[in-house]
């Protein structure tokens, strides 16, 4: 059997449109609250947006510099790029009826979004003084013709096309032939995009920023004469090198950031029944082709209705407020050191509340017996109360190692304004190794106790955010034996550059032996089966793209293990293929939360073995990060997530199976229950507390006095 | 406060790498690794081939140190110990690079001679034969690859015999043989060939019992017990003969590339599997022993537990010194040396020495050199009686003492040097060698030594008994004998004046007869 034959492949950046098209799926089932579809909506946007500027530019790159070769679909860019192309606009399409239906049943709910005409002249007045006082004085028109060179029109950024014409044309601007003359002007992000106008009813009224601006142009043009005016927006290349070399990261980054915003132009979203003149002239002047123009039937970019959410009132329309419940496994646990001395402790987010961590690192910085604290920090809140934390442990005289890592991906600007905040509080600040991002989530805390020095060890699937811990499900585990936490302080003498790697007892780490490590529990469940046990596989990950794992999947399936993926992203795996993948499964779930936890487990005979990892079957992750994986070894904490990943299979309503052709279906549900496996979560954590309070309380038995 | 485990944490600047290990010490007195760093730094490699490190290395070096210092803070390590070998020792520009290490780490670093690598080696490997249960030795070799020297030891019971330092350490032979590696293929031929003038010097130095163990201790150990993936027992491996050679003979036709590329080996590591294997082997020959023994003691290890236990280190010391002991009596043995006066000479000497404590104030170890020294004064006789005295000298510093230091070697030639007629001047090159502080103990030593030697000068052993007396100002010897006595009686005159030059005291020689 030969198993690199292209058609068992899919070509990943078809696998990331189908994941797209799910979230999209979610926009426009009818289900979900109205303002939450307009949230989901908002998420697909902002994803097409990082896919353009990053795998978009990337063929077209490979493209222009004459790389051929085929990926593992048997594609090569070209073709890739020609399918990809008709898929997004397709996409887009869709994004853009969602929009429309959405915004008739928004208006059912009092919610308009309107044109200027449609304004009263009271609101119209309003809208004088807002542009006056507020709009003009950051506004910049620039003009543009022949003699000038076409302005740098930031990534990303939306901008107004203004055709003019000047009552004295000739004389301002000798163009012999009366050519159009052009202006762009930037629409200023430092306002809100949508623009609320005030309303005598309860009724809301918004209209966009660039609406309003375009009313108030002759203002600003005077001795012009407006032809046309059309907004736009130019989307550019933001896969640009870091010069990892450079002597200060942080600097370098800096200036990174700045020149990604000038990348070459990759998209062109305009208006449809956009002015010719115009459109002609942008296209050239971006040198674009008429497939990388999105004529859109909508606000150009949805992104801005991602806060949307936040509206004040109509609760009808979002979802039931999330409560976190307390985690369980800290539940009536006064001392969160002694609870982890007892056993190893599970906390799965967001159904249970990010706070034991907060708490950890709270504790650790004011425990005397503490003398450091270590962790990784990849995406933060920028207020995040991690941070906070780690600079008081510094200022209490605590040894605080904090490896940051600055090129987490359009976050860059972020971590930088924390990364200085924690070097001024006295912290060790590490940032990150060279040509690898550091991906996993660790934290290690040295205690000197009675009996000797105790490490406790936090690892995560996901990163020390509290914001996105209540939106985003991870699962993540506290110990202190000592093997484990061992490695974990081998790890972080790995990543600050002490060390090189040491024998690892219990985990595995990429780059090093990360894919051998999972190669190795697959090939053993082939191993199983061929001694007549049951193999089983089930692997629950962000996205499934390495061949050689695929390929190996393949091998234990054609051999008869059973194998369930639960891939919430793109999958380049062809389930349902005669003879090599009909034991494959693959389902994803979009939901309320985004999945984000990666377990996996091996049936192994009957002794399963589950890990938990910051990795996925990947290229990037097994490559070129450092990710950890490691394993869950309490017997207790072993049932609970294998338990997690039986629920997520039965899912009967957000999941969504892959078809031999790629594309994704609602699981067929003959029984009939109705199973959202994100609801069933919220359920056990709430019973599951519920249940722990009740033994709490079973335990003030009345002692039954014996006399006799 | 209440008690707490000790923790401690040893700095080694190795020829390959910088490694530090922090561990704590419980109170049932069990050792706990904590940290076990390594940081590749191929310091070796610029000592051997250009004998000054660069400076970039340098400069790595104490940013790398300044790095361990900030792991030693995270566990408040009070106990804090530096400390290098070869690769530092050798290095032409060591004092600069010593001192920058101090201003900018604040770290101290004890520069270890091959001689103490090696003792401390011993002691460990020694100690954990004897800690482990499942051993029954009886005659055995124990090598010890360092990066300078290779070390050869003969056991039995217990203690080390004899020792042999070869100076074919596994870098020492990749450097002398790397070249010439890439261009063969047949370069373990090369290898064998070179290798074998050493085995020749070794077959001599081999005692006349069957040997039936091999012990080998040393990273290259190490790696080869993994490579031959042999399965570990208390810290034990135990590599098949078999094994051995099959794996000896996979690689020994394959270049350092092929090597790191078959087992994913560093360069490093592939660079020197050959050479020492092939070390391994010629060894392996010399016994009739079928399983390499492989107790991984590192000096890391060693120093460790000795920080954490200053007593028990202080008690191991001294109990090694039988085996300092021993390999002089075998150097003595193998130069043909008159025992019967050797241990007439040493009884007095021990005698004078311990009597005087009060005006030579010396401690142990100068005891210890002192009764080494009378051991092998007279070794040079074995290769001509004309200024037999010189000879020793020569033998004696050429010569592997088990457990002393070159300083301490040093010393124990210059007392042998000196023992007969010539007093120490500083024209001499082999005084002036000596530190300041060294020559005063060197003379005190030699001076003793020159009393006692004088009264067996017939080495006819007629004194069984020696009374030793100090007074105020007089130190009075009487010996107890009915044989006529002149001859010794006159050569006390003359050896005594080095002991009034030095200790400002006149001596006088008693008879008594015996009744």
């Amino acid at each position: 059997m030969d198993y690199d034959d292209p058609e068992f492949y899919i070509s990943k950046q078809f696998g990331w449109v189908e994941f797209n098209k799910r979230v999209l799926e979610e926009a426009q089932d009818e289900t979900t609250p109205l303002l939450e579809r307009l949230k989901f909506l908002a998420i697909t946007a902002s994803n097409l947006d990082e896919f353009v500027m990053v795998r978009l530019a990337r063929l077209k790159d490979q493209i222009n510099s004459g790389y051929k070769k085929k990926d593992k679909g048997g594609l090569s860019p070209k073709e890739i790029l020609a399918e990809l192309s008709d898929r997004i606009h397709d996409l887009v399409n869709g994004q853009y009826q969602c929009w429309n239906q959405i915004k008739i049943k928004l208006e059912n709910e009092g919610i308009h979004f309107v044109d200027y005409q449609d304004l009263t002249d009271y609101q119209q007045r309003y809208l004088d003084d807002y542009f006056n006082d507020t709009i003009q004085p950051v506004l910049t028109p620039r003009a543009i013709d022949q003699s000038r060179p076409f302005p740098v029109i930031l990534n990303k950024s939306l901008n107004l096309a203004v055709r003019l014409k000047s009552d004295n044309q000739e004389q301002l601007f000798p163009n012999k032939e009366g050519k159009n003359l052009f202006s762009v002007i930037r629409v200023p992000s430092v306002l809100p995009r949508i623009v609320e106008v005030p309303t005598r009813s309860d009724e809301k009224v918004f209209i966009f920023l660039e609406k309003v601006i375009e009313q108030y142009l002759n203002q600003i043009f005077t001795g012009y004469e407006i032809k046309a005016v059309n907004n736009f927006r130019i989307t550019r290349n933001a896969d640009v090198d870091l010069d990892e070399d450079a002597r200060n990261l942080l600097v370098e980054m800096e200036r990174y950031v700045k020149r990604r915003e000038k990348g070459f132009p990759v998209r062109l979203e305009v208006e449809q029944g956009m002015d010719k003149n115009i459109e002609n002239f942008l296209i050239e002047s971006l040198n674009l082709k008429n497939d990388d123009v999105y004529r859109v039937n909508g606000p150009i970019d949805l992104s801005p209705f991602f806060g949307f959410r936040d509206l004040k009132g109509y609760q009808d329309l979002k979802f039931k407020t999330h409560y976190p419940e307390p985690a369980i496994d800290f539940h009536n646990q006064d001392d969160i050191f002694a609870a982890i001395r007892k056993r190893d402790r599970l906390l799965h987010v967001p159904y249970e509340s990010f706070n034991p961590i907060v708490e950890f690192v709270k504790e650790a910085a004011y425990d005397p017996d503490v003398l450091a604290i270590k962790q990784t920090l990849y995406r933060v809140s920028g207020d995040s109360p991690i941070i906070e934390v780690l600079a008081k442990a510094a200022e209490n005289g605590k040894q605080v190692t904090v490896l940051v890592e600055l090129k987490a991906r359009f976050d860059e600007k972020n971590n930088i304004e924390w990364a200085k905040k924690l070097e001024s509080a006295g912290c060790h600040v590490v940032y990150g190794l060279l040509g690898l991002k550091v991906h996993s989530k660790l934290l290690l805390v040295v205690r000197q106790e009675a009996d000797g020095i105790r490490r406790y060890t936090h690892l995560s699937t996901g990163n020390y955010n509290d914001k996105t811990a209540k939106t985003y499900t991870d699962g993540s585990m506290f110990s202190c034996r000592e093997p484990l936490a061992a490695d974990v302080s081998s790890l972080f003498n790995l990543l600050t550059g002490y060390s090189k790697p040491p024998r690892w007892k219990k985990i595995a780490v990429a780059p090093l032996d990360l894919r051998e490590t999972f190669i190795t529990w697959i090939r053993n469940e082939r191993e199983q089966v061929k001694s007549g046990k049951d193999g089983h596989i089930i692997a629950k990950m962000n996205a499934l793209v390495d061949k050689r794992i695929i390929k190996e999947l393949y091998k234990a399936a054609a051999n008869g293990v059973k194998i369930d993926l639960i891939v919430r992203g793109m999958s380049c795996l062809r389930p349902g293929i005669e003879g090599v993948s009909e034991n494959i499964r693959v389902i994803s779930i979009v939901g309320r939360f985004l999945e984000h936890s990666r377990i996996y487990y091996f049936a192994n005979g009957g002794q399963a073995q589950v890990f938990l990892s910051s990795a996925d079957w990947r290229p990037r992750n097994l490559d070129r990060r450092v990710e950890a994986l490691f394993p869950v070894e309490n017997e207790g904490l072993k049932k609970r997530i294998i338990n997690m990943l039986e629920i997520t299979l039965n899912d009967t309503v957000k999941a969504r199976e892959q078809q031999p052709d790629g594309s994704y279906q609602k699981v067929s549900n003959p029984k009939g229950a109705e199973i959202n496996s994100q609801k069933e979560f919220e359920k056990l954590a709430k019973r599951k507390l519920k249940d722990s309070q009740e033994e709490v309380i079973n335990k003030f038995e009345p002692r039954i006095a014996k006399f006799h | 406060m209440k008690q707490q485990p000790d923790k401690a944490a040893v700095i080694y600047l190795g020829s390959s790498a910088l490694y530090m290990e922090i561990a704590e010490q419980n109170l049932d007195n069990e050792l706990k690794v904590l940290e076990e760093v390594e940081y590749p730094l191929n310091l070796g490699h610029d000592t051997f081939a250009g004998n000054k490190i660069s400076f970039a290395k340098v400069d790595e070096m104490w940013k790398t140190l300044i790095n361990f210092k900030k792991l030693i803070n995270d566990y408040q390590i009070q106990k804090v110990k530096v400390i290098a070998t070869t690769a530092i020792r050798e290095a032409k520009n060591r004092d600069y690079i010593l001192d920058q290490i101090r201003i900018k780490t604040g770290f101290s670093v004890e520069v270890f001679d091959d001689s103490q690598e090696k003792k401390y080696i011993y002691r460990g490997i020694l100690k954990r034969i004897k800690d482990n249960s499942d051993l029954d030795i009886k005659n055995s070799l124990i090598s010890y690859i360092g990066t300078g020297r290779l070390g050869v030891a003969v056991y039995s019971d217990g203690y080390i015999r004899s020792t042999q330092n070869i100076r074919a350490g596994s870098l020492k032979l990749s450097e002398i043989l790397g070249e010439i590696q890439e261009r063969t293929n047949k370069f373990y031929i090369v290898v064998e060939e070179y290798l074998s003038s050493f085995t020749y010097m070794l077959k001599s130095f081999l005692p006349q019992e069957k040997i039936d163990c091999f012990i080998a201790s040393g990273k290259e150990i190490e790696l080869i017990s993994k490579l031959c993936d042999v399965q570990q027992k208390n810290g034990f491996s135990y590599i098949p003969k078999d094994r051995f050679f099959e794996l000896y003979n996979e690689i020994k036709d394959k270049t350092p590339n092929q090597v790191k590329k078959m087992y994913s080996l560093s360069a490093e590591k592939a660079e020197i599997l050959l050479p020492s294997m092939a070390l391994y082997k010629e060894i392996f020959n010399l016994t009739a022993s079928d399983t390499i023994i492989a107790p991984f003691v590192s000096i890391l290890d060693v120093i460790l537990f000795d920080v954490l236990n200053p007593k028990q280190a202080k008690q191991d010391e001294i109990d090694f010194y039988q085996n300092t002991l021993l390999s002089a009596r075998s150097i003595g043995e193998k130069y043909n040396y008159n025992r019967a006066h050797a241990d007439k000479v040493e009884e007095f000497v021990l005698k004078i020495f311990d009597e005087t404590q009060r005006i030579h104030g010396l401690g142990k170890r100068a005891r210890n050199l002192l009764q080494v020294a009378t051991i092998l004064h007279d070794v040079g006789k074995f290769i001509s009686l004309k200024r037999h005295y010189y000879n020793s000298y020569d033998l004696i510093r050429s010569s592997n003492i088990l457990g002393l230091n070159n300083r301490e070697l040093e010393i124990v030639a210059n007392i042998a040097r000196y023992h007969s007629r010539k007093d120490p001047k500083k024209e001499d090159r082999s005084y002036y060698k000596l530190s300041n502080k060294d020559r005063v103990l060197m003379s005190k030593l030699v001076s003793i030594l020159r009393l006692a030697d004088s009264l067996d000068r017939g080495h006819k052993n007629k004194f069984n008994n020696l009374v030793v007396k100090l007074k105020e100002n007089k130190l009075i010897l009487t010996i107890i004998t009915n044989e006529p006595t002149l001859l010794e009686e006159w050569t006390f005159k003359q050896k005594s004046n080095l002991f009034k030059d030095v200790f400002g005291i006149k001596t006088e020689l008693k008879k008594k007869e015996r009744w």
